[in-house]
């Protein structure tokens, strides 16, 4: 059932065998694989049904350091949360991101995606997707596109399935409001983690309605499950028998904020863009819609000593980009296209060079193969495609969400956050972003153009984060080195546990959505086998 | 007399040139092998300014045979028999062979944002010498 928090007397004590802090993509699925195992549920939303900017208000914080997104436009708090305007985009994990990794600082999981396996079925389930298959040249081939494996040495072809996208909130509200062992109620929000005498089991939680509306909850077991930065700031401001707040003993809770980076970084001019534009393209295979992407292989990131990245390329053009005061190159040739054409005079006198050389290249190639060169000629003008990196954050303990002085209406610490980047994650991109272009250029495919950087911090101009917030209450077995263990319980807690991206110690380059399904999928497995 | 038959005789003029193929190269395989440079670049000028750059970053390469020995390896030999006979595809294999080598492998230069294989830069490279030398 579903009920409004507002309509709680002021003061009473609630009491459920599983409590589930957040109503999104995490505490949903949660709830959804609890039911029917004889266990009360009592799943707690900040927000309502509908959209309420007072609510929203409730996520404003301040930013320190690297520009990022105002707080409360990043994330959305009703139930679905952040699913509400989701992308869709899904990827599974990769088996080298659970892997530590000499070369990145505090890499490595405590478990590896085998863990993750069993639980993807039913998350690309919930998540609306199909068969757990990502390989690029599979779904190019069933639309008779051209793949990408065989032009590539360093790099490997996938795809990503987009899901409707799933707003869980509608998809699966009236199943929570089925389901008899499940209360959820809305317009709760969490103040307070209370802790026992002994500061080893959470005891209850404090919670507040806008309408001012308190009261207490009890259970056996609690979940947080409200985003990586949320988590982190419930269990900052909980600070009545813990002064540093609840499993920070280390001061570990809030650190290793991470995002996926994206960076559009250069052109490609392709001999032929028919021979590369499909297999990038997003579209519907069946009810299904996909788009093809190359990745560095593992081998490549053991080689060179590299992050996890991939690459989708787009018609240049096609994606609009904010107005900036950019004089770049690929602003000019950017232009150059919306202006009706493309000349090779745009491209500069090093292009003239590069076609002397492609022609000898063609010319060996056709002697050698036996097969007929491109007209470069004809197609060079055709076509130019925008480079897109979307690529792993390096684990960084300064980069963190920590409490700012001011408080919001619920009388509750806001969010500073402070998001850090480390040099790894630079030099992982510029030496990506050259292995991606010698790649397609060694295959004849064209010639890339990387955008030039004159940003003080080296990082092109247009350099954005995917909106995954991960990494602040990280898993690892030791309690030094980790906020919670395997299985996501918050270490020296016998009863909390937390789901969601803020458990990922690392995020490879992949779409986080679907693997927190599974991941939580697996926390639900575990809270059935408690005996409670 | 056009820019290009300029560039011609400029090249022809110099035994640096002819050196970069041809150590000890009898007369007719050193035009066939001149041949074989000038051929790589229709654009000489825009080519030169990339060896250049390449240079100013790699100034300990800065000498023709030792950039070429960096782009052919141990194929140098052949090439220059090759260019003695005139064998224009002998020499297109080799350097499609060295630049995709390069390019498999990452080793790359940038100039004015365009990548290319550190072969096709040392191309440049030694046409620039050439046409220092002669300037």
């Amino acid at each position: 059932m579903i009920e409004d928090a507002r309509t709680i007397s002021d003061g009473e004590n609630l009491n459920s065998d599983i409590c589930i802090v957040g109503g999104g993509v995490a505490g949903m699925s949660l709830a959804l694989a609890l039911r029917n195992r004889g266990l009360r549920v009592l799943l707690l939303e900040s927000g309502g049904e509908e959209y309420d900017p007072d609510v929203q208000a409730l996520y404003e914080g301040e930013i320190v350091g690297r520009d990022y997104y105002d707080l409360d436009t990043t994330r959305l708090r009703l139930l679905g949360g952040t699913s509400n305007h989701w992308g869709g985009r899904c990827t599974h994990l990769n088996p080298i991101d659970f892997e530590e990794r000499s070369w990145v600082p505090d890499s490595g999981w405590p478990i590896d995606k085998s863990s993750f396996d069993p639980y993807y079925e039913q998350a690309h389930a919930l998540c609306q997707i199909g068969p757990q298959e990502f390989d690029g040249d599979h779904w190019a081939a069933l639309d008779d596109r051209p793949g990408m494996q065989q032009h590539v040495a360093s790099l490997v072809s996938r795809a990503a399935q987009y899901s409707p996208p799933t707003r869980f909130g509608e998809q699966y509200r009236q199943d929570i409001e089925d389901a008899p062992d499940i209360r959820a109620l809305l317009n709760a929000t969490v103040l307070d983690v209370a802790l026992d005498p002994n500061a080893d089991m959470v005891s209850h939680l404090r919670v507040k309605t806008l309408s001012g509306v308190e009261f207490k909850i009890e259970a056996k077991q609690f979940v947080l499950a409200c985003g990586a930065m949320e988590n982190a700031r419930i269990l900052l401001s909980s600070t009545g028998k813990e002064r540093d707040g609840v499993g920070n003993r280390n001061d570990l809770v809030g650190r290793y904020f991470m995002e996926h980076m994206s960076v559009l970084s250069g052109l490609f001019v392709p001999k032929d863009a028919n021979s590369i534009v499909p297999f990038f393209e997003n579209r519907e295979v069946g009810d299904l819609a996909v788009a093809g992407y190359v990745a560095l292989t593992e081998e490549t990131q053991r080689r060179e000593q590299l992050l996890n990245m991939c690459f989708e390329m787009w018609p240049a053009g096609s994606v609009a980009l904010p107005e900036a005061e950019s004089v770049s190159a690929i602003h000019n040739i950017l232009t150059a296209i919306k202006r009706g054409g493309l000349r090779s005079d745009t491209l500069g006198k090093t292009w003239s060079v590069l076609k002397d050389l492609d022609a000898i290249l063609d010319r060996a190639r056709r002697k050698l193969r036996s097969s007929s060169a491109p007209d470069i000629t004809a197609k060079e003008q055709e076509g130019v495609l925008e480079i897109n990196v979307s690529m792993e954050q390096a684990p960084n303990p300064d980069s963190r969400v920590t409490l700012s002085d001011e408080l919001d209406s619920l009388g509750a610490p806001r969010i500073k956050l402070d998001w850090r980047l480390s040099e790894i994650d630079l030099t992982s991109y510029r030496r990506g972003l050259e292995i991606l272009a010698a790649d397609l250029t060694a295959a004849g495919l064209g010639r890339f153009h990387m955008e030039e950087i004159n940003t003080p911090d080296g990082w092109p101009e247009h350099f954005y984060g995917h909106h995954h917030h991960m990494g602040t209450t990280r898993m690892h077995q030791d309690p030094r080195q980790g906020v919670v263990d395997a299985n996501c319980r918050v270490h020296g807690l016998g009863n909390l546990y937390i789901a969601g991206g803020s458990v990922f110690p690392t995020g490879g380059y992949s779409w986080p959505t679907v693997n927190i399904v599974a991941l939580t999928l697996r926390l639900a497995d575990h809270l059935k086998a408690i005996r409670l | 007399m056009t820019d290009v038959n300029l560039q011609r005789r400029a090249l022809l003029a110099t035994g640096a040139a002819a050196a970069l193929l041809l150590p000890t190269p009898p007369a007719s395989a050193k035009d066939g092998a001149l041949q074989s440079v000038k051929s790589l670049f229709r654009h000489r000028r825009d080519a030169a300014a990339i060896g250049v750059d390449y240079l100013r970053r790699h100034p300990d390469e800065a000498d023709g045979e030792n950039l070429l020995s960096r782009v052919f390896g141990e194929d140098l030999a052949s090439v220059r028999h090759a260019a003695a006979r005139g064998d224009q595809s002998t020499i297109d294999a080799k350097i499609a062979s060295s630049i995709t080598a390069d390019l498999r492998a990452a080793r790359i230069h940038t100039y004015e944002g365009w990548v290319m294989a550190r072969a096709e830069a040392r191309l440049c490279a030694i046409l620039s010498l050439t046409m220092r030398q002669v300037s």
